[in-house]
């Protein structure tokens, strides 16, 4: 086999196969042997006639065609390995017809992972923002854990907005009633975000025993598209309306939601957890400055294969996305006023820098040897039984082969770690982001 | 009889082409036809030495046909069989070939 080959483009290839007359033999012998197997010959047990007799029976054309669908893709990984080419996509193939006698060639054109120059990717200049934790953050931790102990007081006044209120209510559109806009007894959370707008905030200042009629409007996207926009008169009754009363924040509330004793201790200890997550995040932090750096020092072209991948991607999550709140895709994009060409055109870029970002990594890892070792493996699969809830082998089994694509994720990780630790990196504090 | 009557046809399998090695050849052959008339039609069309010629009338096989209720016997054909032997080192070219064409 020889092969020459031609730059079509910085990212795209076209490799001219010819195959020698040797390998279109041996191929030959390899495919007569599997084929007359199943060959039915008068005179002959299966796989026992000789080649004459089986060529006189179902022509020449029959060997050679399956000689050359074992012939191609080994010829062209060859090829590939000869020119050492790196190739992202399926080649496209097609058979040229060769001289006089000799087998065909083949032409193939295929995708491959442009030549990057890799740049100073050691001593990158990193900052880390380190958010300090402040005496609010821990006391706002404490307010939470306390509203989890909260008991609910009933009270003379108003409700106000935070209460929680008895009701019953009817709604109605344009006079009539409509699904699910009635309910006796419900107990509701006085909470803006909870109910459609004006909802809460209606209740708020009546007091028990009141019966008053509210107006809300139903926002342009309600799910619902029969309601979606429209203005719903409510007739409430407000039964009873109940305070939220917080337990005082000292260390009897310690002792019930934590193993410390006092509260001094509890504050320490959330402390303690709050600057280990202010770490861990300007840690990965640091991790995409890193690669955001090398992205925008980095120019070279990208397969235009693989940013359709990203974008296909992309439109994936928007769709399962979507999923998640009920709705198809379509209608995700009837609400947004998109057309789905355009929701590309959008995507484009950050699947550019995605793709960039990727082959950049990669290139760094193969020019460090970062592999990923079977510990790592074994830890990676660890970490994914944790999150699954699934014992270890079970995961393993669940995975199969797809093994390829995890040991692709972790010698990322660990690339973008090596950057980490080369890099020269400058501490800085922020306040915390609230 | 001609030659070409005599002679029906080669018989080619696996057992006729392992036979073949040791310069025995098999070849249908007319009913009535004797081992002399045999022989001398496989000199004249391969233009070879015959030293032996063994015959052998072969019965054809009895084969069923149950369709749809309906049963039905039949039989493969009657056939002779003559196993030629060739002077050593002569042959005749086996498998592929149409020995009754020009």
């Amino acid at each position: 086999m020889t092969a020459t080959l031609n730059k079509l483009s910085p990212t795209q290839v076209e490799l001219l196969i010819a195959i020698s007359p040797d390998e279109m033999r041996e191929a030959e012998d390899r495919a007569f042997r599997r084929l007359v197997k199943k060959a039915k010959l008068p005179g002959f047990r299966p796989g026992k006639a000789p080649r004459k007799i089986f060529e006189q029976a179902y022509g020449a054309e029959t060997i050679s065609h399956e000689a050359m669908e074992d012939v191609v893709p080994t010829v062209y990984a060859k090829a590939v390995r000869e020119h050492d080419l790196e190739p992202v996509d399926r080649p496209h193939m097609e058979l040229l017809p060769g001289e006089e006698g000799e087998p065909p060639r083949l032409k193939a054109v295929v995708e491959v992972r442009p030549a990057i120059d890799l740049g100073d990717y050691k001593g990158l200049k990193l900052t880390r923002r380190l958010s300090v934790v402040t005496e609010e953050e821990v006391d706002r931790s404490l307010q939470s854990l306390a509203r989890e102990r909260a008991t609910l007081v009933p009270v003379e006044r108003a409700a106000k907005l935070g209460d929680v209120a008895t009701v019953d209510y009817e709604g109605k559109i344009d006079g009539t009633p409509f699904e699910g806009g009635a309910a006796k007894g419900q107990t509701t959370e006085l909470n803006e975000g909870r109910f459609i707008p004006g909802f809460a905030t209606g209740i708020a200042g009546m007091s028990a025993g009141e019966t008053k009629e509210i107006e809300a409007v139903f926002p342009e996207n309600y799910q619902q598209e029969t309601l979606a926009g429209k203005t719903a008169t409510f007739t409430i009754t407000v039964h009873e309306v109940k305070e939220l009363e917080l337990p005082p924040v000292d260390d009897e509330l310690a002792k019930a939601v934590s193993d410390h004793q006092t509260l001094e201790e509890l504050r320490a200890d959330i402390r303690k957890r709050l600057e280990a997550v202010a770490q861990a995040r300007a840690q990965r932090e640091l991790g995409s400055q890193a690669v955001e750096k090398l992205v925008k020092t980095h120019e070279f072209p990208l397969p235009a294969i693989l940013i359709e991948r990203e974008i296909e991607n992309m439109l994936g999550d928007t769709a399962s996305m979507a999923a998640r709140m009920g709705i198809s895709l379509d209608d995700y994009l009837k609400t947004a006023k998109k057309t789905e060409a355009q929701l590309r055109d959008e995507y484009r870029p950050e699947a550019e820098r995605r793709v960039k970002a990727t082959l950049v990594l990669e290139a760094i890892g193969k020019a460090e040897k970062i592999a990923a070792t079977p510990a790592d493996i074994k830890e990676e699969l660890r970490s994914l039984a944790r999150q699954y809830g699934q014992p270890v082998d079970r995961v393993r089994q669940a995975l199969g082969n797809n093994v390829l694509p995890l040991m692709e994720g972790i010698v990322r990780t660990k690339t973008v770690d090596f950057l980490v630790e080369n890099a020269q990196i400058e501490e800085a504090t922020a306040a915390a982001p609230s | 009889m001609e030659a070409r009557d005599v002679i029906i046809a080669p018989r080619i399998s696996e057992k006729s082409m392992a036979e073949a090695l040791g310069h025995q050849y098999s070849f249908t052959v007319h009913p009535e036809a004797t081992k002399t008339q045999i022989r001398h039609a496989i000199e004249e069309i391969f233009k070879v030495n015959v030293i032996k010629v063994n015959t052998v009338n072969v019965a054809g096989k009895r084969r069923n046909f149950a369709r749809r209720g309906l049963r039905t016997q039949g039989r493969t054909k009657d056939y002779k069989k003559a196993i030629v032997t060739l002077k050593a080192g002569q042959k005749i070219e086996l498998g592929g070939v149409n020995y009754f064409e020009q």
